[in-house]
């Protein structure tokens, strides 16, 4: 899909590193909103490090709740960039221009919330170090390397290294921009950071084949990261969580939940930086559109974990079952999410001039992420509550006021530093936008003009 | 652009005009090659048809075991004829330009929809009632039988109404060009069509809806064969990820069986002038991409059983992959997985002809030993009402009655697609044509670039 707005190369550097050069009001205010939950957040996790883990809702056997819902979620928010960046980077969808830089920096950001909570988790993080490092070997106690725990901090940590990586990649020509237009101490680190960068024939062609590579390798870290994470359940004999589909089944969950954060960072790009011109309703309806896509192969698995689970004898797993679709409050999540994640914004999204709304956009894409969150508790807590056969070891869970501050501010912190990247480094990239420009042409057929793009190769 | 090394794809160089003249001449002209083909696969066609009546028919329905290689060849043809316009539908909602002359050779095979439908409605009688044991039914009245059967019909109406749409302004060119009668079934099938901007815009959006159908119907269709022939067959066996493992082998299956109809077309059909690098390129992409897919499914099944280590569990594992099926499982990883991965994993294998092209006939016999695997457990489990997998059955090997009825399908197969390439070209005719007016080669800079117009 081709729509033209007829901008040339000093237009779109002036317009996109406005955010560097101009700071609206409305930036401060969302500053100190952010900075107050923030500061909240800090004093949640001081209180609850000082007061230990009998401040948050866990209790024997529910050791996993709000924060490792919270994990899973960041880590399925994470996946946004990659799919969005590598896969249309390889299949060469003109669309993805302007939102690669969001969604890059969103899996960056996510990434390293999503790692802080497994941290919180521990309770008293620094015992976790020195249980860990140096090692008592003495103790004749081997970390087990077949456990998904181990797996688990060795994908993280690969995939936030490949996305950095990736992201520096794209950075690059950008960064010389900022460079040849800074003054200061700024233009020591845009020199540093731009590497030499010139411009030069050879220069492009590396950054080009060094793009591709990167999506091409990112691709297989980006489906093992959410794996492993769902094996961190279904490995386990718990009821409900051991089941094969797990795995592709929080990997779509993710792209969903992670593509429709792209949507509402979108628009609220277009909103705060007013990037009309380059954040336009094509690129929302493209996106959409890949949604709707992607929305029906989540349900899709989400209909086949239900129903298949119940295939089995086990009398403990159709317990649980029992327990997630139709006993209080679960039954009631279930069509929580049914509804937020699928039954609303999917039917909206079926009609085009819904999918070039961009508040519908805004709106349908925060309730995907609504219902995704209440997905990944729904999915955690039952088999935890019931993991035992008696009933007098069964328990409840419900999560403290600690644990609501460290959710909210969660995501007061992603959006904090996502504010803080957009005044250092252009958030839509600059160098692909004139690309973009580069490869537009025309073409004649019959008396209609249609818009056209060379195509890459 | 040429900006890593290739060098740029030749424009096609036939004008609209010439398209349609050679489309039309491909139709009309049908060689000896293709008479001989139609006469070799209707002659295996009677052959597995009798194969079926002497074979599984005259032996009835007591002995499930007996219909095991008429499923194994209806799982076949299910994932290759079945699955292959889901291709065409994936790769128009796509847009790629490329994809244009490949359309038509993936949902061709719908013509053939027919034969595995044959074979379902004949294997409905194997089908205990779904009391006592784990369905997907839950005690629906009519279960299993009725509900999939109205499934099926629905699929196979969609699919001939997919290719019939598809095809319609393509038949409006042959009744302008080849034939002149006014009755002749050029001009029935085509119907009012006159091309008016109106007709074209129901066309592309009726292609599109219809093909989304199909495509739900499909997976739709694919799940309840999975959970009928074979997951509720194995007690306590609920592997949730087992029919997203068989749709996506099913795509797998239709990507390879589009290359080697295009390799056939090329080298026997004319068609050498369209299906060029640039479709064998993309598809064994395509190729490697599932291959690397049909690992991972396999893995996430796999790594849950074996961690898990329960007992019944354990014995899923060497029924389904170690023990009783451990070479058919071993020809399964080498061809749909190894082989993709090893061959195609290289740029010069995937930007050529024979690369893709033994790829993907080796990923066609993977796929057909892993039905025959999946039938013959699905098929064998001598106590399928047990609650759980307790003990580990031998395998089932084939008789020549089985040989004969499964290369019989399949040839049945072959030959209906080839009767209606009597009446469809293969490539399309307005895709083609339509193609054409919206690429151009041009100078910029100092290169020579391809600009692909779009319109939408």
């Amino acid at each position: 899909m081709q729509e033209r707005h007829p901008l040339r190369g000093e237009a779109i550097t002036r317009e996109l590193l406005r955010p560097l050069t101009q700071t609206p009001m409305v930036f401060w205010i969302a500053v100190i909103i952010l900075g107050a939950v923030l500061t909240a957040f800090a004093f949640a996790v001081g209180w609850m490090f000082y007061w230990g883990l009998g401040t948050t809702g866990l209790n024997t056997p529910v050791f996993w709740g709000f924060m490792i819902t919270n994990f899973v979620f960041w880590i399925g928010i994470s996946h946004a960039g990659v799919m969005i960046s590598a896969i249309l980077r390889l299949t060469q969808a003109e669309w993805r221009r302007p939102v690669t830089r969001a969604a890059e920096v969103m899996t960056i950001f996510s990434l390293m919330t999503a790692m802080l909570f497994p941290f919180l988790h521990t309770g008293r993080p620094w015992r976790t170090v020195y249980w860990v490092f140096p090692y008592d070997f003495e103790r004749g106690v081997w970390p087990d390397p077949r456990g998904p725990l181990v797996w688990d901090p060795a994908a993280v940590f690969t995939y936030l290294t490949g996305s950095t990586l990736f992201l520096y990649t794209t950075l690059i020509p950008d960064m010389a921009l900022l460079r040849d237009r800074s003054t200061g101490w700024r233009k020591t680190v845009y020199t540093i950071l731009a590497l030499g960068w010139r411009g030069n024939e050879r220069q492009w062609k590396l950054q080009l084949v060094a793009g591709i590579l990167l999506s091409a390798l990112i691709l297989p870290v980006f489906v093992s990261v959410h794996s492993i994470v769902s094996w961190d359940f279904a490995v386990s004999l718990i009821p409900v969580w051991h089941a094969s589909i797990f795995a592709p089944y929080f990997v779509i969950g993710a792209v969903h939940s992670g593509v429709s954060a792209v949507i509402t960072l979108m628009a609220l790009m277009r909103w705060l930086f007013g990037f009309h011109n380059y954040l336009r309703e094509e690129h929302f309806d493209s996106i959409g559109r890949l949604l709707i896509v992607v929305a029906t192969g989540w349900i899709w698995f989400f209909l086949l974990d239900i129903i298949f689970a119940m295939f089995t004898r086990d009398p403990r797993e159709l317990e649980v079952m029992h327990q997630r679709i139709f006993e209080w409050p679960y039954a009631l999540l279930l069509a929580f999410i049914f509804v937020f994640a699928y039954i609303i914004p999917v039917p909206v999204w079926m009609f085009r001039k819904f999918r070039r709304n961009i508040k519908i956009m805004f709106w349908t894409s925060l309730m995907v992420n609504v219902g995704m969150w209440a997905e990944r508790y729904w999915l955690i807590l039952p088999g935890l509550e019931r993991k035992f056969e008696f009933t007098f070891m069964w328990s409840w869970y419900r999560p403290s006021i600690v644990e609501l501050t460290l959710i909210f501010g969660s995501f007061a912190l992603v959006t904090m530093l996502l504010l803080l990247f957009s005044k250092i480094f252009p958030p839509v990239a600059v160098w692909e936008e004139k690309e973009g420009v580069n490869f537009a042409q025309d073409i004649q057929v019959g008396k209609r003009t249609v818009h056209a793009t060379i195509r890459e190769e | 652009m040429s900006s890593h090394g290739h060098s740029v794809p030749r424009v096609w160089s036939l004008s609209p005009r010439e398209i349609a003249a050679d489309g039309t001449r491909r139709i009309g002209e049908l060689g000896s090659l293709y008479r001989l083909g139609l006469i070799i696969a209707a002659v295996l066609a009677a052959v597995g048809v009798v194969s079926v009546i002497a074979g599984p028919l005259l032996q009835g329905y007591s002995d499930r075991s007996v219909w095991t290689y008429v499923t194994a060849v209806f799982f076949f043809l299910m994932s290759t004829v079945a699955a292959a316009p889901c291709l065409s539908v994936a790769l128009r909602l796509a847009r790629g330009h490329w994809r244009r002359p490949v359309n038509r050779v993936a949902e061709i095979w719908v013509a053939a929809l027919i034969v595995p439908a044959i074979l379902f409605f004949l294997l409905q009688g194997t089908h205990p009632t779904s009391e006592g044991r784990s369905s997907l039914w839950m005690g629906w009245p009519g279960a299993p039988w009725l509900w999939s059967s109205i499934m099926m019909i629905a699929l196979v109406i969609c699919g001939y109404a997919f290719l019939y749409f598809s095809s319609r302004p393509d038949f409006a060119i042959l009744r302008d060009q080849v034939d002149d009668n006014p009755n002749g079934i050029f001009a029935r099938l085509a119907g009012t069509w006159r091309g008016t901007i109106k007709q074209w815009a129901v066309h592309d959006r009726g292609l599109s809806y219809i093909g989304v159908f199909y495509v739900m119907l499909f997976v739709g269709m694919m799940t309840i064969i999975s959970s009928d022939f074979i997951i509720g067959m194995v007690p306590g066996y609920h592997s949730s990820i087992f029919p997203v493992y068989w749709v996506v082998t099913s795509f797998q299956a239709a990507i390879a069986l589009t290359l080697v109809t295009a390799a056939v077309l090329r080298k026997f059909g004319g068609a050498e002038k369209y299906l060029e690098l640039d479709q064998f390129w993309g598809l064994s992409k395509m190729l490697l991409a599932l291959g690397l897919l049909w690992f991972y499914f396999w893995w996430s099944e796999f790594i849950i059983t074996w961690y898990g280590r329960m007992p019944y569990e354990v014995n899923f594992l060497r029924f389904f992959f170690f023990d009783t099926y451990l070479w058919l499982f071993v020809i399964v990883i080498g061809f749909c997985f190894l082989a993709p991965l090893l061959g195609l994993m290289w740029n010069f294998v995937r930007r050529s002809y024979t690369g893709p092209t033994v790829v993907a006939s080796l990923v066609l016999i993977g796929i057909l030993a892993d039905r025959i695997r999946l039938a013959s457990i699905g098929y064998t489990i001598p106590d399928i009402y047990e609650s759980y997998f307790l003990s580990v059955p031998d395998a089932h090997y084939p008789g020549v009655f089985d040989v004969l009825l499964t290369v019989g399908f399949i040839g049945a197969a072959v030959g209906v697609v080839l009767v209606a390439m009597r009446f469809i070209a293969v490539p399309s005719i307005w895709e083609m044509t339509g193609g054409l007016w919206l690429r151009s080669q041009r100078k910029y800079k100092k290169a020579d670039v391809i600009v692909i117009g779009k319109p939408e």
